[in-house]
């Protein structure tokens, strides 16, 4: 707080490398190893089982391109809610917008299928991402009126969206059979695959819903970092009251950090649809969790979009070696689930802990008695 | 900055220490890692993939895999199976499985059924069977689908409800001539089971007063519970589940209110249940264990029943009414009797259930 | 023997050495001033004598004998006692119940409550602080509730009183009467530590004086063998110019007009209750009061962060009353906010970010949404210049810069944006003499320039020091006017209580045409 106490905080170039990268780092090897040790405890080789993984993950091109179809809705999951953050919003609400991006992408998807596909797959993405944003619309309307807290009321509307959509596709969008799903998109309007798009290339799942979450990816970082909009949520994030006192709108900031934010999982579940499941499934939640799962990419991440990409890569990875593993090593796929559970408690545990740093750090120059005239 | 370099140092140290033990157990489970020891050439591979419900669900993941195991305890054929995390995993599953030379692969829930379509075409010399599922023509060569009458067994259990509940063998049963029925997610097979209970209530206790509810949800038991005691609540004495793990909280709801009896379903879930005895008078059984088996012991004739969706109902032994158990001695031959005679004008084509309710 | 010895005390934060192998004694009956600027680690060295944290290394003896104080319990049991900045009260309880507070004298587990009264009256009376054992804390003034403090102390059995910058909330008058407390403690056998970085108090009150800078003791001198500014030169390591010249004030027309202004406060009490002012171009209006009695609530309604409830603000004829932030901003109002960690600046952000917030919308920093990084860096580079940020680069986080450049990084924003109207409030707050010296000179530089500069202040040496007009304001309303000529501290100390600190009202009217015949009167515009 004042010239004494400050001068000496600049840390070395090598501490702020750890905190930022190593934290994340040393939470997946901690994560990794304590799953070794169950793998060992539950009668298997931890070695065969991430080699496996590693191969199921990365060992051609097929399996690298199962890495990046799982990355793909994480990556846009994890920007939604690291936007979010940015603004201090915990869109714990994700699941539900992206259930609605998903519907809204199965129904455009048979409207819009007779426009070539150059038009309709843009709109297709354009009305998801709507309705995603219409979906946090509410929740975000009520923080800036009435200041309910997001986390319950996105909550509560990701309920809504998944018996919502259960109903819609019992009934007005039913397939025919009695399944619970909409009816299968024609092929005009699914996101090709890299193996249609470059010869060479064996038949993969991976889609051009990847590209569109880096490019997702470079507009969060360019609307955060070159825009007024990106510079109010930032500040509003930071600080709210020096930001209210710098003239911006913390009510209108938070509707348009929330929407962006459904928007963008709202668009991660219409690259869902388009490039994987090619129509919605009611209960299209239930096992894959993409909403949630963002939060811990975008956590791990370190609500950076870099940051996220890779994040969503590793628990991609992890996700698509796990089939390997299972089939090779003989190792449930459900370590895999405790692994990335493992991840996400050491990376909060890392926030819990600069947390109390830093609260430390305050409350001593607090009573160094800063706030006297 | 003292303070920091300490955090880390502690973290290097669990870390190595984490080392150190992987070093001392990893050669100890070396030997015994892995079962999947190649099998001579003549003996079949045959595989699974369950949907996200996994194994340990009592129902149709478990029921599969069990018919699987005994293929490979009578038949001498290999077995393995995938569980699924999320919907894409159906396909890379399937997918790692087929070019691991495994044949036939069973693909377990109706969610996998774009999924098994799309890997049946394009690997045509692996074969697969699909559980629950009703493939759409052309069918693939390689491909069965297996489905079951779940009216049947549904139509069972309706009739002893529908006749339990006039009577009066044990203290819960009321006065109200209500029953209730709790279905997972509104999917042909749960809907067959609805439709067949119903039926078969009716068929002998006309104005029986029959309460369907649906859960949305395999998974939930709390909802599962909540809408047991709704039904309770509006006097049905006798429940049946057809709901999966929901249907654990239904059961819950049955035994903790001491107000209704509980009727089971796909296996006997006398078996499975926690302390079920007092509560649990019959399961619908669906007997998928079976039906793999036999698919296997076809293909090992090598005589796959590729191209058709097969149907098993209770003339091919496929579905069926378990014992009723600690309620053997109380159930009134009556109702046994019934029960009986059903069964065998359904295999003689003297009744047909209805697998819809219009 | 001192009866408290701290010896080579080290106490480590994370990044900072807030106490370098620190050494202080005190002598039986002797008052030592510890002074030093805000950082220099005076309260992290008490704290630790008090068992509040622990030390990273050093040793305590308390009569020549080693002892270990973890928490402030054995301090308390050691006969050593503090006082804090912010007291440790509970509100609705009376004087004697919180004295009592953790040592409740007790019969069978029922507190003897007789008993403890007449323990209090008897400390009250031996010291001379007088104090109502009954009165309810809540409704007691600031330098009441410090005596009841102090009292608590006693009643544990201190010996050693340490007191944590305890004029910082009294008025002129109580702060005397404090000191005399002091005195007449001393007198009786007791020790005291005055933490302080005030340099008359020191002067005025302490036997010695000890002087702390960056974690470490630079010096220890006596009152009598230095003076003011010898005392700032090793507190800051350099000469400073302690008060800087003020020229003739040229007031022009009226800029800020504010007519009969009502805000509402917590708890559906009357923050404000009819408040009228006007701040014409080329003039410093300071407003003087204790703190809470309204200045917070009448910053904000003016620049837009909080709604009043009647009244109007008007600024050159353009009604601002109810203008959010934004349009206060547009409309030439600037503020540099009394917390500049909570309001003025975004500690994450860089100070090139910083210096465009409110303007972070306009040419030439953006246009169309999309923002200029060249632009904002420019006039980054050229505020940091004009105004002396210490700083290697516009890039650095807000955060990471001293109080007094991050205070100048909200000064080079407000001003820089050549603002019609400047609101200041407590401007220097928390700064070193270094960092108050150069604030002070850019507010008066900034008044010759034509702009009217509203100045709200606890510090009542500083609103004498720049105004041309001081306002005083106790209770939500202005109860009194000086010109500055006119102004001393004992009257303006006067109005500053309410009129309620004993003594006799100051004699003479008042000038500048204020109403205040019968003090405390109604403010200007007659409203009560």
């Amino acid at each position: 707080m004042s010239e004494a106490t400050k001068s000496p905080t600049v840390d070395a170039w090598w501490m702020r490398l750890l905190t930022t990268v190593g934290v994340p780092l040393l939470s997946v090897a901690l994560a990794m190893a304590i799953g070794s040790v169950i793998i060992v405890f539950s009668g298997h080789d931890p070695i065969a089982a991430f080699s496996a993984l590693l191969q199921g993950a990365f060992g051609g091109w097929r399996q690298i391109g199962e890495t990046i179809m799982r990355a793909t809705p994480l990556m846009l999951t994890g920007l939604a809610v690291g936007f979010g953050f940015r603004a201090n919003l915990f869109n714990i609400g994700a699941e539900g917008q992206l259930i609605l991006g998903s519907l809204g992408a199965a129904w455009l998807g048979l409207l819009l299928a007779p426009l070539p596909p150059i038009l309709s797959i843009p709109l297709i993405l354009i009305g998801a991402a709507l309705f995603g944003a219409a979906w946090a619309f509410i929740p975000a309307l009520l923080k800036a009126k009435v200041g309910a807290h997001e986390v319950i009321t996105t909550m509560m509307f990701s309920w809504m969206a998944l018996y919502l959509t259960s109903w819609i596709v019992s009934g007005p969008l039913a397939d025919k059979g009695g399944i619970p799903q909409t009816p299968m998109l024609s092929g005009a309007v699914w996101l090709p695959t890299f193996d249609t798009i470059i010869p060479g290339l064996p038949p993969m799942r991976a889609h051009l819903g990847f590209l569109l979450a880096l490019l997702v990816a470079v507009g969060v970082s360019l609307v955060l970092r070159r825009t007024t909009l990106g510079y109010e949520v930032r500040a509003v994030g930071f600080n709210p009251s020096a930001a209210q006192n710098g003239g911006i709108s913390i009510p209108l900031t938070t509707i348009y950090a929330l929407c962006i934010s459904g928007a963008l999982a709202g668009l991660a579940g219409a690259s869902e649809v388009l490039g994987v499941t090619h129509r919605f499934f009611d209960q299209v939640s239930a096992g894959s969790g993409f909403g949630f799962t963002g939060i811990a990419v975008a956590l791990l991440g370190k609500k950076n979009p870099v940051g996220i990409l890779f994040a969503a890569l590793l628990f991609g990875a992890l996700s698509a070696g796990g089939g390997t593993m299972q089939l090779e090593a003989d190792v449930s796929q459900k370590i895999i689930t405790i692994v990335q559970g493992l991840i996400i408690f050491f990376v909060g545990a890392e926030t819990i802990v600069t947390w109390f740093i830093k609260r430390r750090k305050r409350l001593a120059l607090e009573r160094e008695g800063a706030t006297n005239a | 900055m003292k303070k920091s370099l300490r955090s880390v140092l502690a973290l290097v140290i669990v870390i190595s220490m984490m080392a150190l033990v992987l070093a001392g157990c990893t050669p100890a489970s070396t030997p015994t890692g892995s079962t999947t020891t190649p099998p001579p050439a003549a003996k079949l591979k045959t595989a699974m993939v369950t949907d996200v419900g996994g194994l340990g669900d009592k129902s149709f993941n478990d029921l599969s895999w069990a018919g699987l195991q005994k293929a490979q305890t009578d038949l001498g054929v290999s077995a393995k199976v995938l569980e699924s995390k999320q919907l894409a995993d159906y396909e890379s599953n399937l997918t790692q499985l087929a070019s691991a030379g495994y044949s036939p692969i069973f693909a377990v829930g109706f969610l996998m059924q774009d999924a098994v379509t799309k890997i049946a075409t394009s690997t045509p010399n692996t074969n697969f069977g699909g559980i629950d599922i009703f493939f759409a023509d052309p069918i693939p060569k390689n491909a069965v689908g297996l489905n079951f009458k779940e009216q049947e067994a549904g139509y069972l259990a309706g009739i002893v409800a529908g006749l339990a509940t006039k009577g009066n063998f044990d203290a819960r049963l009321n006065a109200a001539n209500t029953i209730g029925f709790v279905g997972g997610i509104a999917i042909p097979p749960v809907q067959r089971y609805e439709a067949g209970f119903v039926a078969g209530a009716k068929s002998v206790n006309p104005s029986v007063k029959v309460i369907s509810l649906y859960a949305g949800a395999f998974d939930d038991q709390a909802k599962g519970k909540e809408l047991g005691l709704s039904l309770i609540s509006q006097g049905a004495d006798i429940v049946f589940a057809a709901a999966g793990q929901t249907g654990i909280g239904t059961f819950n709801a049955c035994q903790s209110s001491k107000k209704a009896l509980f009727i089971g379903v796909d296996t006997d879930q006398y078996m499975t249940l926690t302390n079920p005895g007092d509560t649990i008078l019959t399961s619908a059984v669906k007997k998928i264990d079976t039906a793999v088996f036999s698919v296997v012991k076809d293909a090992v004739d090598g005589k796959f029943p590729g191209g058709q969706n097969k149907t098993f109902g209770l003339a091919e032994d496929g579905v069926g009414l378990s014992p009723y158990h600690d309620f053997d001695a109380k159930v009134p031959a009556a109702i046994k009797d019934a029960v009986t005679k059903a069964m065998a004008d359904i295999k003689s084509g003297a009744v047909t259930v209805p697998s819809s309710l219009k | 023997m001192p009866v408290l010895e701290l010896r080579e005390i080290t106490k480590v934060f994370p990044g900072v050495i807030a106490n370098d192998r620190v050494s202080l004694a005190l002598e039986r009956g002797e008052i030592v001033a510890l002074l030093g600027e805000n950082g220099a680690g005076k309260s992290t060295l008490m704290n630790v004598a008090y068992g509040l944290l622990s030390d990273d290394g050093g040793e305590i003896l308390v009569d020549g004998k080693p002892v270990r104080i973890r928490s402030p319990r054995d301090a308390i049991a050691l006969g050593i006692g503090m006082v804090h900045q912010h007291f440790m009260l509970v509100a609705p309880l009376t004087v004697t119940e919180n004295i009592i507070l953790g040592h409740e004298p007790a019969r069978l587990g029922i507190i003897d409550r007789p008993k403890a009264r007449a323990r209090v009256v008897e400390i009250s009376a031996q010291y001379g602080l007088k104090v109502d054992p009954d009165a309810v804390v809540g409704g007691l003034s600031v330098g009441m509730q410090q005596r009841v403090e102090i009292l608590k102390a006693l009643y544990q059995g201190a010996r050693i009183l340490i007191l944590d910058e305890p004029t910082a909330v009294l008025s002129p008058q109580e702060v005397r009467e404090l000191f005399g407390v002091i005195r007449s403690l001393v007198t009786a056998g007791l020790s005291v530590v005055l933490i302080t970085h005030k340099l008359d108090e020191v002067m005025g009150a302490a036997d010695r004086v000890v002087v702390m800078r960056d974690g470490k003791v630079v010096g220890e001198t006596t009152p009598s063998q230095t003076d003011q500014i010898g005392l700032a030169r090793m507190m800051v390591g350099r000469d400073v110019v302690l008060s800087v010249e003020k020229g003739e004030s040229h007031a022009g027309e009226p800029r800020l007009t504010i007519t009969d202004l009502q805000v509402p406060g917590e708890r559906g009490l009357e923050a404000l209750k009819g408040v009228s002012l006007t701040v014409r171009s080329g003039e410093i209006v300071g407003i003087a009061g204790v703190d809470g009695n309204g200045q917070t609530e009448l910053v904000e309604a003016i620049v837009g962060l909080r709604r009043p409830s009647g009244g109007s603000i008007d600024l050159k004829g353009r009604d601002i009353t109810h203008a959010a932030p934004r349009e206060t901003i547009h409309a030439g109002v600037s503020h540099v906010p009394e917390d500049r960690h909570r309001r003025g600046l975004v500690l994450e952000f860089d100070l090139a970010e910083n210096l465009v917030l409110g303007d972070h919308r306009d040419a030439p920093y953006a246009s169309h949404g999309i923002t200029d990084a060249q632009a904002i860096s420019e006039t980054a580079r050229q505020r940091i210049k004009d105004y002396d940020v210490r700083t290697p680069s516009e890039h650095v986080l807000a955060g990471a810069l001293s109080g007094g450049n991050q205070q100048k990084l909200v000064l080079a924003r407000e001003l820089g944006r050549e603002p019609g109207v400047l609101i200041a409030a407590q401007p220097t707050r928390g700064l070193d003499v270094g960092a108050i010296e150069f604030v002070h000179r850019r507010l008066l530089a900034e008044r010759d320039s034509g702009t009217a500069i509203l100045l709200v202040s606890m510090e009542l040496e500083e609103v004498m020091t720049l105004s041309d007009r001081i306002l005083v304001m106790y209770g939500g309303q202005v109860v009194a006017e000086f010109d500055s000529a006119d102004a001393d501290e004992e009257r303006i100390g006067y109005y500053m209580t309410g009129g309620k600190v004993a003594g006799a009202a100051p004699a003479g009217a008042q000038p500048a045409g204020t109403p205040d015949s019968a003090p405390p009167a109604p403010p200007m515009g007659g409203a009560l």
